[in-house]
């Protein structure tokens, strides 16, 4: 079975994997799937989001014991074993400059010719700016110092590892997904995309034109904006890069990679004119947060669809992707999920239909399943809960069958983290922009979104609000509007449990899981 | 047994054949054994089975509320309330047993039936009444409030 690896490049590489993640979650990812991150800005809120998750959802499907056929957290992410290994940092110091890099100092006494000529190809603040916060838009300096990959150590071992192992030509897939616009994307995208980097590496080398690896990439064209932050006289000295940077930077390197001869086997051209803006401009650290954008999803679905295509023998022929919306609106029916044109209609109906299912899930727990955790065990008559969780409180053996304690409730408390930056990822979709047509937020979520915040969600069981349950999805006719009360009636109380699941939170998590598949089948009739 | 409409019909049977064993075959044998003043045992016998007539009535009827109740989607978000529901008419399911007994007593008043005997009058408007609705909804509720009755 070929090898899948998706390595992201910069803060929109972490954004990408952060959606690939989720829809893991929901279970439209592959079955196998090994991950990390190429970022100097240790301290980014987009790298530092998507590393917590990637980390929990880790320990979520470890803990989870599945009913049989359930697809939730289907993929089994790899990371390298030692958690500071999933991100590749490029600098080992902090305060690192290119010219401490390059060695610029001592260049005119060793090599004055390499000095006249660093100096032409950089300007002062290019070769004196510290890089703790990323490479600012200039990718230039990216790269430089990307093309030195350590791979020995941790997360390129873990590709290297793989390749060492094995021999079959095209079956180490590897996905780069990175900005073409900004900073480390655009430095990182093309460096690893190069021949020599990756692809025809001696040990991923097979014949001159045969490779283990099929190397695949998602270049992701500009598709947000950001207001520049008030903080003006901090940006007139530093250097940085603005949403009206864009399209020349873009422009540039479409330039480059049409007259570079790189590595890449597959690529995917992907992008937004609508421009939704997605925060204040920050330098970087933890203030770089952003809000989760679709474009993120369609790169997943990318990634996705190049690990699903058939093994190909000889050499890989070069294929260049690119898909667009049919009109202004983005519905699930714009998704690309596939390259294959008859398979599209039906691969768009089960990405609906596992988001659908899992937003479901994650807010029926959130909201209905949480109270009842925290309601005494002895006064539930929830016909559900007692099928499930018969237990004696008081009896120390009967301890571990309750959902409330121990094992179980980290296990819970893990899902819980999840399943908020589920919601949060899914409701932030919806950007108010009344262009993007998926999961309906108004339905979800209290108030605005405000990233690093935890989800205010509604809740289901009030008179006002038990319906919007049923009207998730946006625009859709096949709303049909059943309230909490029927999820509750014809999913949870009509669910029936494989008995080889024993762990309670286990229990607990595929009783609404389970609910939730019955309740969209009904509401949303989607299987 | 606790689906739609097969607990409907099963309590209705139930219910009938009760009343069939207590007023017919059991009252028989009851009224025959009392010693009445002036009343004929055949007079007792009418209205004790019109008296357990009105108690089977009233437990069938209550069960089928709370069947009908207990299969409403809104009940499932409302299990406090449905307690309650239940607790309410198993209380009046007493309360009616103990109304009806004291009609019988108040027309056989002045016959001198011994205490003994009444006990077993109120025996049978119990069996019809609180204990008919609690076994019928101890086996046979809707999925949603099937854990509410007493001891379940």
């Amino acid at each position: 079975m070929p090898k899948n690896y998706l390595i992201g490049i910069g803060g929109t590489g972490a954004r990408v994997i952060e959606a690939a993640v989720h829809l893991c979650a929901a279970g439209f990812g592959p079955d196998e799937l090994s991950i990390f991150l190429v970022d100097p800005d240790s301290g980014n809120g987009n790298l530092s989001r998507t590393k917590s998750l990637i980390t929990n959802y880790i320990k979520c499907r470890k803990q989870l014991q599945k009913q049989a056929g359930s697809s939730i957290f289907n993929t089994d992410i790899k990371i390298p074993p030692d958690e500071k290994g999933l991100v590749w940092g490029i600098f080992p110091d902090k305060g690192a400059t290119l010219a401490n890099f390059i060695n610029f100092k001592n260049m005119p006494q060793n090599n004055p010719e390499l000095a006249d000529f660093a100096s032409v190809l950089f300007t002062h603040d290019e070769l004196n700016t510290t890089l703790d916060m990323g490479f600012r838009g200039h990718p230039s300096i990216g790269a430089v110092v990307m093309a030195d990959i350590p791979y020995n150590e941790y997360p390129f071992k873990l590709l290297f590892d793989d390749l060492a192992n094995n021999k079959r030509a095209n079956d180490i897939r590897v996905f780069l997904v990175g900005s073409v616009f900004g900073g480390t994307g655009a430095a990182g995208f093309p460096t690893l995309g190069s021949k020599q980097i990756l692809k025809f590496h001696k040990l991923a080398k097979i014949e001159d034109n045969l490779s283990q690896i099929l190397l695949g990439g998602a270049l992701v064209l500009p598709y947000f904006s950001f207001e520049l932050n008030a903080d003006t006289s901090r940006t007139e000295k530093e250097m940085f890069v603005t949403t009206k940077d864009f399209p020349i930077a873009t422009k540039a390197a479409l330039q480059y990679y049409e007259e570079k001869d790189l590595g890449f086997d597959q690529i995917y051209f992907l992008g937004d004119s609508l421009a939704p803006k997605v925060g204040k401009f920050e330098f970087g650290a933890m203030k770089q947060l952003n809000m989760p954008h679709y474009i993120e999803v369609a790169s997943s679905l990318a990634a996705f669809d190049f690990y699903e295509q058939p093994d190909i023998k000889g050499p890989a022929p070069q294929m260049l992707f690119t898909a667009c919306r049919e009109s202004e609106k983005l519905r699930w029916s714009d998704l690309p999920v596939t390259r294959e044109a008859l398979k599209i209609r039906e691969k768009q109906m089960e990405l609906k239909s596992l988001v659908t299912r899992m937003t479901v899930f994650c807010y029926s727990f959130l909201t209905y399943g949480k109270r009842i955790l925290a309601a005494n065990h002895r006064e539930l008559k929830e016909a559900w809960y007692v099928d499930y969780f018969k237990f004696n409180q008081r009896d120390e053996k009967d301890k571990l069958k309750d959902p409330r304690l121990g094992q179980s409730k980290e296990a819970l408390d893990d899902f819980e983290t999840f399943a908020n930056s589920f919601l949060f990822w899914i409701s932030a979709m919806d950007d108010n922009s009344g262009m993007v047509e998926l999961i309906d937020r108004k339905m979800l979520v209290k108030g605005e979104l405000d990233t690093g915040k935890k989800v205010s969600l509604i809740d289901p069981e009030q008179d006002n609000t038990k319906t919007n349950i049923g009207y998730l999805l946006k625009s859709e006719g096949s709303n049909k509007g059943r309230d909490f009360n029927d999820f509750i009636a014809n999913g949870l109380n009509a669910v029936v449990l494989d008995k080889k699941i024993t762990d309670a939170s286990s229990k607990y998590l595929n009783i609404f899981y389970e609910a939730a598949i019955k309740y969209c089948k009904a509401n949303y009739n989607v299987n | 047994m606790n689906k739609s409409p097969l607990n409907y019909l099963i309590t209705v049977a139930l219910g009938v054949v009760l009343w069939v064993i207590t007023a017919v075959f059991y009252g028989g044998t009851f009224s025959e054994s009392l010693i009445l003043n002036t009343s004929t045992p055949d007079q007792f016998l009418s209205h004790l089975r019109i008296m357990l007539g009105i108690a089977a009535a009233i437990g069938i009827l209550n069960t089928i509320y709370w069947y009908y109740y207990g299969s409403l989607d809104s009940t499932a978000a409302e299990l406090n309330k449905a307690k309650k529901v239940w607790m309410i008419s198993f209380i009046l399911q007493i309360i009616a047993s103990v109304a009806i007994l004291f009609v019988l007593i108040a027309l056989y008043l002045t016959e001198g039936v011994a205490t003994a005997d009444w006990l077993i009058a109120f025996a049978l408007m119990s069996l019809h009444t609180w204990f008919f609705y609690w076994l019928c909804t101890f086996l046979m509720s809707p999925r949603t409030v099937q854990y509410i009755p007493l001891f379940k």
